[in-house]
């Protein structure tokens, strides 16, 4: 037998053998449904995709306990494959052609992060696989006429409408709003739907300002807030921007009658660092564990916390809440389609509505959450508690706020 | 408002100012740019986070012991990494402290982990109010202790033997060896003393602004203009320096708004650079006699 022939027949050979083991593979795929997630587990985002790939675990955990999904009278396990895209977006992109192409998923969980996931999305377009990303929710993303992804939170530009909403049924109602915040991309989409919202609610905006991401120290907004004196005060930034904020508005005497901040006041960072003067203080929340909304695997939000911290061993928070409301969410689209064809189930996404214990939903052809809401928090006494909308609230606000010295 | 103005900048430029005096000596001395310098005064403030959460020391009173804390760091880099590359490329030494940078950062946040910190005390919130003018007590310490320590800094080079054999060192290394002086020694006294100074701006940083591993970048680029502006070399060209940037941020950011702040301090940078490299107190020569 010549070299030639002993090649071809070891192709044939090999050829086979890799069919079988395909075919093998695929008969045993065939009853798990593979989830794809690129979530951050290092760099910057670390802490939060840490989190919200626990709450896609805790939903695949409590799904296969069950039995799985039932689809057109078959029953599958799930299967979330998660990798790290290191917090960064080219990473994630690749990461989620590798889940597609490679591992064969059906769905995808969505990255954290809107920069992250505008580079995963338009991956996940092209293969036309459904991305459920409840952590993504920068508006633009869901501007481009994206048909693949969808997200149960409430868009970025609503991050403080929640407060103003508040702020519009008290009475006399406070006229003058002033709205800082970091010149970034997030806090800026938040400042800009802010102000726009409050002139409709008829508000007048005295001032705007941006401080460089990182700036040093806020003497100079404060200086400038204190000349114009508002009745509140509103601001789009992080944790570490806003304790600085507050921390010079107290030393420079400035005081409103509202702080309202887009970011949640219930973390320990915010209430340890600012101590007494963080009382009254508000904040806004994606979700609290006190909400009384109720799905088929949670009664409510608080046996989803205490589930979380019985697998995890530590408190959920929002990022988490999200991911496993992603779950719900694609699940009930599932059932829904009876199907696991990507274009069926996303066409039954846009007719589903419903709650989760993470809030109400029903989507839109963009791929938002009309009925998302957010909470407003604020610190009593240096407790955090739930005071709007009311149907929630486990505290009646305080208003105008003491001012702390 | 404008007196308001003036106060913030002075108060936080004072500040500035203490921050650059460490690194800017280093690099006139030693023809070092420590990238590390962020770090270290971000190490100083976690000392006095340490000192004050769990021994209950005042925060000022922790200032000694961040000060030591520091000088012993910036010394046994200088002996046991920096000293080995003196004679080799700026490059190299770039390239090093930018990597301690990294780990002293990476470092902290293993230690402490990426949250937040503040040291609050009963007087962290209050401010002295003459004439509507708020000064508020914590940045008025700062300010003052800033410029006292720059003092110090500036007695222990011109009045002591060590001061003064650093300083020849950095004028001439091979005659100051002629005279007994051990540059290597020299070298490394004067790290462990800009060190210590950013200890010292760490301590006083904490009070002012939230504890965190990463809190040193956001002032090293302040440091490099200070540094510049000032004279490299200089250390009553840092302060001065550092007050005049604080007014200028403080002045661009209320009237042309926060975010060109930047933009006009980095824009005078340019300018500096153009007009008078050498800076506003430099010499041509670090330890040159006017």
């Amino acid at each position: 037998m010549t070299n030639r022939s002993m090649f071809y027949l070891a192709s044939v050979f090999l050829v086979g053998a890799m069919s079988f083991a395909i075919m093998g593979a695929t008969a045993r795929a065939a009853d798990i449904i593979k989830i794809g997630a690129p979530v951050s587990q290092s760099g910057t985002f670390a802490r939060e995709g840490q989190l919200l790939r626990d709450g896609y675990e805790l939903w695949k955990d409590k799904v296969n306990a069950a039995g799985g999904l039932k689809v057109a009278g078959k029953s599958y396990k799930v299967e979330v494959i998660s990798y790290d895209d290191e917090s960064n977006a080219q990473t994630s992109a690749t990461l989620t052609e590798k889940l597609i192409t490679e591992d064969k998923v059906q769905f995808l969980f969505g990255p954290y992060s809107s920069g992250i996931a505008n580079a995963t999305a338009a991956i996940s377009e092209r293969y036309k696989v459904l991305t459920i990303a409840p952590m993504a929710t920068a508006n633009s993303l869901y501007a481009r006429g994206y048909q693949y992804i969808f997200t149960p939170s409430p868009l970025a530009n609503t991050g403080l409408f929640p407060i103003l909403n508040l702020a519009r049924e008290i009475n006399p109602k406070p006229a003058t709003v002033a709205i800082v915040g970091p010149d970034d991309l997030f806090p800026n989409i938040t400042a800009d739907g802010a102000r726009e919202y409050a002139t409709k609610l008829g508000f007048k905006v005295v001032y705007t300002g941006k401080y460089p991401k990182g700036a040093p120290d806020l003497s100079s907004v404060v200086t400038s807030l204190k000349s114009v004196d508002p009745d509140i005060v509103l601001c789009s930034g992080y944790s570490q921007d806003s304790i600085m904020l507050v921390k010079t508005m107290v030393e420079l005497h400035v005081k409103p009658k509202i702080i309202g901040l887009a970011t949640a006041v219930g973390v320990p960072d915010f209430r340890n660092a600012l101590g007494a003067s963080a009382d009254d203080i508000m904040g806004v929340d994606y979700w609290v564990p006190t909400l009384k909304y109720s799905d088929s695997m949670f009664k409510n939000s608080a046996q989803f916390a205490q589930e979380f911290e019985k697998r995890f061993g530590m408190k959920p928070t929002f990022h988490a809440a999200s991911g496993t409301a992603a779950g719900l969410v694609l699940e009930a689209a599932i059932e829904e389609a009876q199907s696991l064809d990507g274009t069926k189930v996303r066409d039954a996404m846009l007719k589903i509505k419903g709650q989760t214990f993470y809030g109400k939903y029903e989507f839109t052809s963009k791929g938002t959450n009309e009925l998302a809401t957010l909470y407003v928090s604020q610190i009593l006494k240096g407790e955090p508690k739930i005071i709007f909308p009311p149907a929630v609230a486990d505290a009646k606000y305080v208003y105008p706020m003491s001012a702390a010295q | 408002m404008v007196g308001q103005i003036i106060v913030n900048g002075l108060l936080l430029g004072g500040l500035y100012g203490m921050a650059s005096i460490g690194f800017s000596m280093v690099w006139g001395i030693m023809g070092i740019i420590n990238l590390a310098h962020g770090s270290f005064i971000m190490v100083g403030a976690y000392v006095t986070f340490v000192a004050f959460t769990y021994f209950g020391i005042d925060p000022i009173l922790s200032i000694p012991l961040s000060m030591v804390v520091l000088f012993c760091l910036g010394y046994s880099v200088q002996t046991l990494l920096l000293n080995r590359l003196m004679r080799t490329s700026l490059l190299l030494s770039l390239a090093l402290t930018f990597g301690l940078d990294l780990v002293l950062i990476n470092l902290a946040v293993l230690i402490f982990s990426a949250d937040l910190r503040s040291v609050n005390t009963a007087y962290s919130i209050r401010s002295l109010a003459i004439g509507g003018l708020l000064i508020p007590y914590v940045r008025l310490m700062a300010f003052t202790l800033a410029l006292f320590l720059a003092g110090a800094f500036y007695l222990f080079f011109n009045r002591t033997k060590a001061g003064q054999a650093i300083l020849a060192t950095a004028l001439d290394k091979e005659v100051a060896r002629l005279m007994g002086i051990n540059p290597f020694r020299c070298y490394a006294l004067a790290a462990g003393a800009g060190a210590a100074l950013a200890g010292a701006a760490g301590s006083l940083a904490s009070m002012l602004f939230p504890i965190s591993p990463s809190m040193g970048t956001s002032f090293i680029g302040s440091v490099f203009v200070v540094t510049v502006l000032g004279g490299i070399g200089s250390i009553e060209g840092a302060v001065y320096a550092g007050l005049i940037y604080g007014l200028i941020q403080a002045f661009a950011a209320s009237y042309f708004g926060v975010n060109y702040q930047e933009i006009v301090a980095f824009s005078m940078f340019l300018l500096i650079l153009l007009l008078r490299p050498q800076g506003l107190l430099g010499k041509r020569f670090f330890g040159e006699i006017s």
